[in-house]
């Protein structure tokens, strides 16, 4: 098996682990209180490092291209509290159009 | 708005029920829980919106059974159905560009399009598919992937935990149920008041988004992402980013969070050019224990419902 088919089974199994352990096993028990604070907290550093990467990644180098500035743009339209499709088109004109300019 | 606590108590018909119905604010309502299950403000004001429709459709009225509030197909009335077929679509269609975000990602990662597909039936979790679909486009390892995908995807075990309640039945029905545990069914569902409708609300909605979000992903692959070129040209590899940041949004109000991403942030920025592809993502993850060591948060934060 190729290591993408690889991913997406074990992804899918884990996933389908987390999703259904409540109602498969675990009913109305509840998990320890310092566990639930850690697991609550997860997703904010995941998400935002998430943001980090698919911006300035590529590969394992740094680069500072176009997506900078559809970031930038979808910042702007956040803050002026756009829902999530404005934001995403907004974010994608922009850089199409930095890329326009000549940037990479 | 005070609502009474229904749990358990299905709203007959002629019964009445007393809510106090002060001016509703959604910008004040249920932030701290609400806000940790919506991808943006306007999704938090439809599901709120819908809510309301829901308790006009137990409140009003009370004395005589109507049309609308005669219980029907499924033990649910007629307001409750619409209200619950409405949030569905517009929560299944707000996806589309995410959906059509993911697809381009997957050709970019140059999979293959069953990877796609399998991503978005089979695993089924936006944030947990981009993280390992990510990993993979820059280059890295298959455990990596996996890191990323299930670190992302833990608070499925929470969501889980809290819809167990909602999801009783035969084992058979609870395995399917399972599969459509994602942050927008949850959504549906929690805007409910009646229990018969909190459960029809989790199923449309995750039916719904199921829907729109393998459809688009499959557009997203044949129709943009085919030709890198023509989608670096669009700026659709910037959407990703962009649909990270409208994520996390909301939970940067609370103070704490906000912390956690910061460091999360820059952890994964340091990392970019020193750690392998995917490991930035994974190693984001310490900054909960690194802050925690660090300070406590004021309100414990274990609300996610």
């Amino acid at each position: 098996m190729s290591t993408p088919t690889i991913v997406v089974l074990i992804v899918a199994l884990g996933t389908y682990a987390w999703k259904s352990a409540g109602p498969l096993v675990l009913g109305n028990r509840q998990l320890p209180k310092q566990l639930q604070t850690v697991i609550a907290l997860m997703p904010a550093p995941l998400l935002a490092a998430l943001v980090i990467t698919a911006t300035f990644a590529d590969g394992t180098k740094w680069s500072f291209d176009a997506r900078l500035v559809g970031l930038g743009a979808a910042i702007v339209a956040l803050i002026a509290k756009r829902g999530f499709v404005p934001v995403v088109i907004v974010a994608a004109l922009a850089t199409a159009l930095a890329r326009a300019a000549g940037m990479p | 708005m005070v609502l009474p606590d229904l749990a358990g108590a299905d709203p007959m018909v002629g019964q009445r029920v007393d809510f106090d119905m002060q001016p509703m604010c959604p910008e004040d309502r249920g932030k701290p829980s609400g806000s940790e299950l919506f991808w943006s403000g306007r999704k938090v004001r439809k599901a709120m919106h819908g809510w309301q429709i829901n308790v006009d459709a137990v409140s009003v009225d009370g004395g005589q059974s109507n049309e609308s509030n005669v219980v029907g197909k499924w033990g649910l009335t007629q307001l409750e159905r619409s209200a619950i077929l409405k949030q569905a679509l517009s929560i299944g269609v707000s996806l589309i560009p995410f959906g059509l975000a993911f697809g381009v990602q997957c050709t970019q990662a140059k999979l293959q399009w069953f990877h796609a597909l399998g991503m978005s039936s089979l695993v089924f979790t936006g944030g947990t598919q981009f993280a390992a679909v990510g990993v993979l486009k820059d280059g890295g390892t298959a455990a990596a992937a996996i890191a990323a995908g299930l670190l992302l995807s833990l608070r499925s075990l929470v969501y889980g935990l809290m819809m167990a309640p909602t999801l009783k039945g035969s084992l058979p029905f609870r395995m399917a149920a399972s599969q459509l545990m994602i942050d927008e069914s949850i959504a549906v569902s929690t805007a409910q008041v009646s229990p018969a409708a909190k459960r029809a609300g989790y199923f449309a909605g995750g039916l719904s988004v199921f829907f729109f979000w393998n459809i688009f992903t499959m557009v997203g692959f044949w129709a943009l992402g085919s030709n890198a070129d023509f989608s670096k040209r669009l700026g659709l590899d910037a959407t990703v980013p962009a649909a990270f940041a409208a994520l996390v949004w909301p939970r940067l109000r609370d103070p704490f969070q906000r912390t956690v991403a910061i460091v999360g942030a820059a952890i994964a920025f340091g990392l970019i050019p020193i750690a392998p592809a995917g490991m930035p993502i994974v190693a984001a993850a310490l900054a909960v224990p690194l802050v925690l060591a660090v300070k406590r948060p004021v309100v414990p934060v274990n609300d996610v419902s």
